[in-house]
């Protein structure tokens, strides 16, 4: 395995930990205020059609790119275009929580206001589905798994690389779900913005180099190129987070002499 | 029609995200150095400083107003705002490097270089006001025609610049150095615009 392949592995499986948690959130509170079997058929339901839709893409992106041979240089280029995009809204949201210039997203307080609004939604006959639940849950992890799924299918269409995807995704599942059977409630205490700002800045990183390539430069210590220019953005977030924080203590300080 | 629409914002949101300036920037920046790139031109650090700038010019925004952050309002002003900040940073690591490098004459780089962005802004701008309902859809529309436009017309402005190096060295020297010094001078006059409005 080489480095960029525990990279690759690396940034889907923090990303789909991230979203998974926030999946996590939705079919807990409708699970424990609803019924577990009506979430649980849901969940596995996204699960299965995230997967097929896995599938399909790769064997269209496969067809196109011959097979996962050597892919073709202006895929590349719209692959890390694509990357590079949802890296930097990643690192643009990572740095302005971590700042404190947005609120950091707060999973007890979603999962106590998705757990009031179930208890208040009719319910279905006790055998029968119950689909308030299951439409909720559905819709929840189809959105946040489909981030991960695309993640996955960009990196395997650029790389030929959609194996090392899914079993990060796999793992990021298991990982989750078992954090959810023990613990039981809403995964409030992770690093939430940290893990957001470290994907961001994986695939900024992946998005920068695979969309130089495609346009055809070469880039100096070929084989080093990803971990100088992750360490570069390192240092640059480290910077720009500590430039806003110091930023808004003065804004403070100046409020507080003012008043 | 209506599924469709809700299809297509659906991708649209997904991939541009909330605030389009970022896949504007990439899209051109992209588009440009595919264009410049050849076996002599080979400017690898220009992607990260552009992913820096950026990434510094958006956050800065957010910090000037806080909780508020205010979007620009016509197509025009989006483009040109993000545009000219994005060509000062290519251009000026382009010239420095091109300058301390002595074995290249910098009339063939930096001036065929200047004219071509130029030339794309100035079609992007027309495109972009023709299309003033649909600004994502018109930047877009825009970015792409002035890359179909300018590409063909490369070569045609390397030969303009040899012949203007050649004969009106002045000139030259003059239009290679008077875009960057426009372009400083309008970013600052934005930056301090926008100072103002704050206090």
């Amino acid at each position: 395995m080489t480095s960029d392949h525990i990279f690759l592995w690396l940034t889907v499986f923090i990303a789909a930990t991230v979203e998974m948690i926030e999946a996590l959130t939705i079919v807990l509170a409708l699970g424990i205020t609803r019924g577990w079997r009506s979430a649980l058929l849901a969940t596995a339901a996204a699960i299965v059609t995230l997967g097929v839709v896995v599938t399909v893409f790769n064997s269209v992106f496969s067809k196109i790119t011959g097979e996962g041979d050597v892919p073709i240089l202006p895929l590349w280029i719209l692959v890390g275009g694509i990357l590079l995009i949802f890296g930097l809204q990643w690192m643009k949201k990572g740095i302005l929580r971590i700042a404190g210039l947005l609120p950091s997203r707060d999973e007890e307080q979603i999962y106590n206001k998705l757990a009031k609004d179930a208890k208040g939604a009719p319910k279905s006959a006790k055998d029968s589905i119950d689909w308030y639940s299951f439409v909720m849950v559905f819709k929840g992890v189809l959105l946040e798994g489909f981030e991960v799924v695309f993640i996955v299918i960009i990196f395997g269409s650029a790389r030929g690389q959609t194996v090392i995807g899914i079993t990060a995704a796999v793992a990021a599942l298991i990982f989750v779900g078992l954090l959810g059977v023990v613990i039981h409630k809403p995964l409030s205490k992770i690093p939430e913005n940290w893990m957001k700002l470290t994907v961001g800045l994986l695939l900024t990183t992946f998005g920068t180099y695979f969309a130089s390539e495609g346009v055809g430069i070469v880039w100096p210590l070929s084989d080093w190129a990803l971990m100088y220019i992750l360490v570069v953005y390192i240092l640059f977030s480290v910077f720009i987070i500590n430039f806003l924080r110091a930023g808004i203590r003065t804004k403070k300080t100046t409020r507080k002499r003012a008043a | 029609m209506k599924y469709l629409r809700t299809f297509l914002n659906f991708w649209r949101k997904f991939i541009i995200g909330d605030d389009a300036r970022i896949a504007i920037v990439v899209m051109w920046t992209l588009l440009l150095l595919k264009s410049l790139t050849s076996n002599v031109l080979n400017e690898w650090y220009i992607l990260p400083i552009v992913v820096m700038v950026l990434l510094t010019a958006i956050v800065y925004g957010n910090s000037i107003d806080h909780h508020m952050y205010k979007k620009t309002t016509t197509t025009f002003r989006v483009f040109v705002s993000i545009t000219i900040p994005m060509i000062i940073v290519m251009a000026i690591p382009l010239l420095l490097f091109r300058y301390i490098n002595s074995e290249t004459d910098l009339h063939q780089t930096f001036v065929p270089f200047s004219i071509f962005i130029l030339i794309a802004m100035i079609v992007s701008g027309v495109m972009g006001q023709l299309y003033a309902k649909f600004p994502v859809m018109s930047i877009f529309i825009s970015g792409v025609i002035s890359y179909l436009f300018v590409l063909p017309l490369q070569p045609s402005v390397i030969q303009l610049s040899t012949y203007l190096s050649a004969h009106y060295q002045l000139a030259s020297t003059f239009l290679a150095l008077a875009i960057p010094i426009f372009f400083v001078t309008y970013i600052v006059t934005a930056f301090r615009h926008a100072e103002d409005k704050r206090i």
